[in-house]
């Protein structure tokens, strides 16, 4: 069944109606229409469920004053399936750059002390020529975001799908394909450029310039393995934590706690007053005892430390976070 | 012709196809210039087809029956075209540009016309047919001379000047310019080699400072000397220098070229051989890489006089450089030189002269007996003071006199050696 977030507009082929949605995180899944078509590659998951919570219970673990919920996440991964489109095309065009040659020219060092020593000095330099020309290329499947907000990339090992692999979540595209071929035609575009550089053997390549026509477009529905979790920070607020399910690579915020920092700023600061107290009033009995003048020393500066010190809690959660959101 | 995206696409004009590495993909570039190859020709008149021979006052190639006169060569100055020192370069730079010919057969009358080694122009005794290209095309051929300095001084004109020059110097035999029997100037272009180069220079060395100190002496006395404080300083120098000339010939000696080497090489013109018909030109024998030893030399030896300069001192020790030698450029270009030589008193001298500027140089002979007089004007009077002096030893004026007769005998030592150098060089090759 096809379900919806009505806070992202990312739909699902899922049977999740009322969970979390694993795009977002913020919102609760609700029936949707729509969803049809089937996918027809998909890369094989590199990654276990097993091997996946423990990267998230060491990125969870790597920070100071991690918000209460971040420990939460390994309990709480999906396996999600994420699109993508492939998309096969030819182009016909025509180009025109500088081709930039390497070459080497002779030169020399001269040193003098008392006399003249000369050493051989090899330069390289670039011999810039024009070229145009006339391309008529065919590319197969590439790469186009499937979704509003999604990564470039290129993706190699795809099988054919099978409903065997679906697994609980399918996440469905939110763009269609005559909305992403523009997008096609840019990564087209790269490619021919790419190629084109390629076949003049330059070593160098400016003011490339190329006007190109592409048609034949055949596209295909790739999904692409993903892992999902999702934590609530302190004011309540969910974030999704992604792992790509080929590589493991873990992405999304990791929020620190302000309160939890706050908390242990009080602790720090009240140590320092009491130390300061204390300190204090042996000070005064010093006045009569001169020994304890030192124990007084050594309380205030045990309270000064412990003032600074009680700066980085109350600070640190804020410029960490404000990292993150970057 | 493609069509694309429905449009006609052609390639420039000009252009040929180039091997692609992609299929798919296909590539156009420039097609490669040609070297012009031309065989042996007869420079013609081309409105009344009788020989045309370059006018150096009209600075260009005219006719001396009618009058006419071929298109200017174009000025292009310090912006000739230059080369790299590429392996391709240095390389084609050591061998000759074509081949020696021994004997051409007259394009315009038929006639064999035996060649000396090492032209690029000649002409035909019998129909004075003036012939240019006429080195054989080698397969590998050397580097091409790509500009030129055009004549701008008549001979009649250099005949003058010589004449003036052979009249003036006082160690020189009298009447030298009205006896001496000057050859027919020949106007030559003669092969140079120009470089230029940007140098950095980094410098460090002990600068001395001198200052006055007082002190005293062992009796007591208030006394004042000169001593130098030495300091390691260190600095950086940059050059730029530009068309450092080295003859790219041997035949011709290179001290008397090296005195009318004063050529403005803003007059340089692209290389035409249609300005050489009727003047002689000499192909390089000094390759590339040899030249460019000399010019490299001429170079850093510029640098460490422009250090030495920068160290604000003539007090200098322990001096130490490196130099870097950046976007080093040469061109292979043709000088305008009339060589002559004349005979005096059974002896055979050579004169050259610069045919740009009119500056001339050459061997003199040399009266010694006049030298050697100087020479005992300028020791006599030292000499003699001293002999007067020595009797006056016994008195106390003595020592002064010797003083007086040393000095003036120093005075004179120098002179002789300098005057003596000149007459050397005078008759110097």
């Amino acid at each position: 069944m096809t379900v919806g977030c009505d806070t992202c507009d990312a739909r699902f082929r899922a049977d999740g109606i009322g969970a979390v949605c694993p795009a977002c995180g913020q919102g609760a899944l609700a029936g949707a229409e729509g969803g049809d078509g089937e996918p027809e590659l998909a890369i094989a998951y590199a990654t276990t469920a097993k091997g996946v919570s423990k990267s998230l219970a060491d990125y969870a673990g790597g920070i100071w004053f991690p918000t209460a919920d971040l420990s939460e996440i390994p309990g709480r991964v999906v396996q999600v399936w994420w699109p993508r489109w492939l998309v096969d095309a030819a182009i016909d065009g025509t180009w025109e750059a500088q081709a930039g040659f390497d070459y080497e020219v002779a030169s020399t060092q001269e040193v003098y002390s008392g006399g003249w020593t000369t050493r051989e000095v090899t330069d390289t330099r670039i011999r810039w020529e024009p070229r145009a020309g006339r391309a008529a290329l065919a590319y197969d499947n590439i790469s186009v975001p499937a979704l509003a907000i999604q990564d470039g990339g290129q993706f190699s090992g795809s099988k054919p799908w099978s409903e065997a692999q679906a697994g609980p979540w399918i996440r469905l595209p939110d763009r269609s394909q005559v909305e992403q071929w523009p997008t096609a035609v840019q990564a087209l575009r790269s490619r021919v450029s790419a190629d084109c550089i390629r076949a003049c053997s330059a070593d160098h390549i400016r003011d490339f310039y190329l006007e190109m026509s592409a048609d034949q477009a055949d596209w295909t529905w790739l999904l692409t393995p993903m892992w999902a979790s999702w934590y609530t920070d302190d004011d309540g607020v969910r974030h999704v934590i992604r792992v790509d399910g080929v590589s493991g690579e873990v992405s999304g915020p990791r929020l620190a706690s302000k309160r939890k920092g706050r908390v242990w700023a009080g602790i720090l600061f009240s140590a320092a007053a009491i130390s300061a107290a204390v300190g204090l009033f042996i000070g005064l009995i010093g006045i009569v005892l001169w020994p304890l003048l030192v124990v007084a020393a050594v309380l205030l500066v045990l309270a000064l430390v412990l003032a600074c010190v009680a700066i980085w809690p109350a600070v640190h959660p804020g410029r960490w976070n404000k990292g993150q959101s970057a | 012709m493609a069509v694309v995206n429905g449009l006609n696409w052609s390639p420039p004009d000009g252009w040929i196809q180039l091997e692609s590495a992609l299929e798919g993909v296909e590539i156009w570039g420039p097609a490669p210039v040609e070297e012009d190859v031309e065989g042996p020709k007869t420079t013609r008149c081309r409105s009344c087809g009788a020989a045309a021979r370059f006018d150096v006052n009209a600075g260009r190639l005219a006719c001396p029956f009618c009058g006419w006169q071929d298109a200017a060569a174009e000025v292009v100055g310090r912006s000739a075209e230059a080369g790299e020192f590429t392996q391709a370069s240095l390389a084609a730079g050591k061998q000759g540009f074509g081949v020696d010919r021994r004997e051409l057969s007259c394009e315009q009358c038929g006639a064999a016309i035996a060649l000396d080694e090492g032209v690029l122009s000649a002409s035909c005794p019998f129909c004075a047919s003036n012939q240019i290209n006429v080195r054989e095309q080698a397969e590998a051929s050397g580097l091409r001379p790509t500009a030129l300095v055009r004549f701008s001084v008549l001979p009649k004109d250099i005949s003058t000047a010589v004449k003036t020059w052979l009249g003036t110097g006082w160690f020189h035999p009298g009447g030298l310019g009205s006896v001496a029997s000057v050859d027919r100037f020949m106007g030559i272009y003669l092969p140079y080699w120009t470089f230029s180069a940007k140098l950095d220079s980094d410098w460090k060395a002990e600068v001395g400072t001198s200052r006055t100190e007082s002190y005293r002496d062992s009796d007591g006395n208030h006394r004042t000397r000169t001593v130098i404080d030495w300091n390691w300083r260190s600095g950086h120098v940059h050059l730029d220098l530009r068309d450092t000339l080295i003859p790219g010939t041997t035949k011709v000696s290179e001290t008397l070229l090296g005195r009318i080497a004063a050529f403005e090489m803003g007059d340089l013109v692209t290389y035409d051989a249609g300005l050489l018909a009727g003047w002689g030109a000499q192909t390089y024998d000094r390759s590339l890489p040899d030249a460019w030893e000399m010019g490299r030399h001429a170079m850093r030896e510029r640098a460490r006089s422009a250090c030495h300069s920068d160290t604000g001192s003539s007090h200098v020790r322990s001096f130490s450089m490196t130099a870097d030698l950046d976007d080093e450029s040469w061109r292979h270009v043709l000088l305008p030189v009339y060589v002559s030589a004349y005979r005096f008193a059974d002896r055979t001298f050579v004169v050259v002269a610069n045919g740009q500027t009119g500056e001339v140089a050459g061997q003199k002979p040399v009266a010694w007996w006049k030298v050697w007089t100087a020479i005992a004007a300028m020791l006599s009077p030292g000499i003699i003071t001293g002999l007067i002096g020595i009797p006056l030893l016994l008195f106390a004026v003595g020592i002064f006199v010797l003083i007086v007769a040393l000095i003036m005998l120093i005075a004179g030592v120098i002179g002789s050696i300098w005057v003596y150098n000149q007459a050397v060089q005078s008759e110097a090759l």
